[in-house]
Parts: structure tokens; sequence; C-alpha cells
């Protein structure tokens, strides 16, 4: 009984995400492009990053990629918990 | 079309690991196959036909005025190392659950658990 | 401890795996890469001589305070180039022309800095998950 619901709920999800395959817009024509279009403009000229990605990585989101870097430490720290804490 | 095909394929089939199987290690490889098919999402959003790659350093001519949406590669970026934090951190707990059960059913370990 | 061919292999190529990583770490505003995948290269080419000849003799203590060191760096980075980059640092604003170019090295202000600091905490933090999961408790 447990596995039917699991599995009609699994056919259920996968044809909603066939469905929405399906209706997507095309590949190759993205809808909103200004704000990746001004970073393609202005990356060179207030930054002086030839590469855009870095550019964004690291000053237009550069506080995203300082939560990314807590994220990595905090979970090197949990890594070392489980290793290495002491449990009392 | 064939891409967010390919998407949901992954997507189910990582579902389809997190809910019918029992190892603990194929949950976790489950995980990071939504994870693939989430990041593959996010990259063919922002692809753009017969685009180059985002970067100027001897970018070839007459190709560097249509580039590829970089936003969407820098987030993805952010994504995988994300992913790549949550899968040690999940490894480890499954590497401690066999040191101390014995086992890495998910269903052994519920229900040593219970009593 | 591997065998003779292993350990021999792994201590001619780890000089080449460190040096590509140590240069994607240094290119990141200039070529595909940044701080995150030679950090990453950086820490496979540790795990790999890790895997050749054993464990003992590496010093974890020392990793953690250097990625402690990395994360603090980059935010310190982080606040100093959201502050006074376009002041401080101006004689690294070398801006390249606008358009497809050779690229210089040193250019791009704070950012290689930033990325350098981001390859030396992911490099750090790697390495630890590899030895935690080597070592056990």
């Amino acid at each position: 009984m447990n596995k039917l619901v699991a599995a009609l709920s699994l056919v259920i999800i996968l044809t909603v995400l066939a469905l929405a395959a399906v209706d997507l817009h095309p590949l190759g024509n993205p809808a909103h492009t200004e704000m990746d279009t001004y970073f393609l403009n202005n990356a060179q000229t207030e930054l002086g990053a030839n590469s855009v990605v870095a550019a964004i990585v690291f000053d237009y989101r550069g506080f995203d990629t300082l939560g990314e870097a807590t994220v990595l430490f905090t979970a090197v720290t949990g890594v070392l918990m489980v290793f290495w804490g002491r449990v009392k | 079309m064939l891409v967010y095909i390919t998407v949901a394929l992954l997507i189910a089939f990582g579902l389809y690991a997190i809910m019918f199987k029992k190892n603990l290690i194929k949950i976790v490889i489950g995980i990071n196959l939504i994870e693939a098919g989430v990041n593959l999402f996010l990259i063919s959003l922002g692809y753009i036909q017969g685009g180059y790659a985002p970067i100027y350093t001897l970018a070839p001519e007459g190709l560097w005025k249509n580039m590829v949406l970089p936003t969407p590669q820098a987030l993805t970026l952010t994504s995988i190392v994300i992913g790549l934090a949550t899968t040690a951190l999940m490894l480890s707990f499954v590497i401690m659950i066999y040191k101390n059960y014995k086992t890495v059913s998910s269903k052994e370990v519920g229900r040593l658990l219970s009593d | 401890m591997m065998s003779r061919i292993v350990r021999d292999v792994s201590r001619l190529t780890f000089p080449l795996f460190a040096m590509f990583g140590f240069y994607l770490v240094a290119h990141g505003h200039l070529t595909p890469g940044g701080g995150f995948q030679g950090g990453a290269i950086i820490a496979s080419s540790i795990a790999m001589i890790m895997v050749a000849y054993g464990i003992y003799g590496l010093k974890e203590k020392l990793l953690s305070i250097s990625e402690l060191a990395g994360l603090f760096s980059f935010l310190i980075l982080v606040y100093f180039g959201s502050h006074f980059a376009h002041s401080a640092v101006e004689e690294w604003f070398k801006l390249p022309v606008v358009g497809p170019n050779a690229g210089h090295l040193i250019s791009a202000g704070v950012i290689p800095l930033m990325s350098i600091a981001v390859g030396f905490e992911v490099a750090c933090g790697i390495s630890i998950i590899v030895i935690a999961m080597r070592k056990g408790d």
C-alpha cells in the first residue's frame, strides 16, 4: 500500500515534469536578458575582468560567494565534528 | 526540448532512488542525480543559439557579440560547491551510521532505533 | 602505503597537478576557472599523494587553521572590495580595452585576490574532509 502510493506519486511527478519539458519555451532564446546584457556590456569597463562569470561571482554577487564560502566552512566543521568530536 | 526531457528524466531517477531504495549510499546518489538535473536546467536556461562563452580573452571575431548569459553559470557554480559540501556531510553521516549500527540500510537503522 | 609504481608515478605527477591548480586560481579573471575549481584540483593532488604515501605526517591542525585564514581573508577582501576598491587600489585597475583582447595578469582589482583567498579555503577544506574520512575516528 505504501509502495503503491509512492509509485503513483512518482508517476504523477514524472508526468508533470514531462509536460513542463514539452511546454517550455524552446532552447536557445531566453525570455529576459536585460540584466545579463548589462553585465556583458559593463563588466570590462567597470571592473576590468575579462571573464564575466568571475566578475559576477566575485564582485556583482560577492556576498553570495561569501555565503557560499561560509557554507563550505560549516560543512567542513560538521564533518570534523562527526568524525573527531567528543561525545561528552 | 531534448535537454528539458533529460532534466525531467534525471530528476525522476533521483526521486526513484530516494523513494524506493533502502541503501543509504544509493539515496545519497539519488540526491546528487536531482542536483545534476537542476544544474543542467539552470545552464540550459541561459543558453543562446550559437552563443560563445562569456569570456573576452582571445574571443574570436564575429562571435563575441553573441554571448551566453553569464548569471546562470555563476549561480550554477555556487550550487555545485554547496552540493559538494552537503554530499560530504551526508557521506560522513552514513559512515558514522555504519560504524555504530553495522548496516547502511535505512529500514534496519529504523528497526534498531525503535527498540 | 601503496606499491612502488604508484608511489613513483604520484610523486612525479604531483607537481604538474598542483601547478595546474595554481594556474587556474591565479588566472581566474582571465580564463575559465577560478578559486573553486583550482582549489578542488589542488585538493585532489593532495588526495593523490595521500593515497600513495599514507596519511602519516600530514598536519590537519595546520590545514584547518589555514582554511580559517582563507575564509577571513576573503571576508576582509569583500569588505575592502565593496568600500575602497576603486580608490585605494587604482594601480591594480589596468583596464583592458573593450572587446576581445589578450588579457593582462595584473588587472581587475580585487577579483584575483578574492579568487586566491577562495582557492586557499577550498583546497584546505576538501583536504581536511578527505583526511577525516580516511582516518576515521
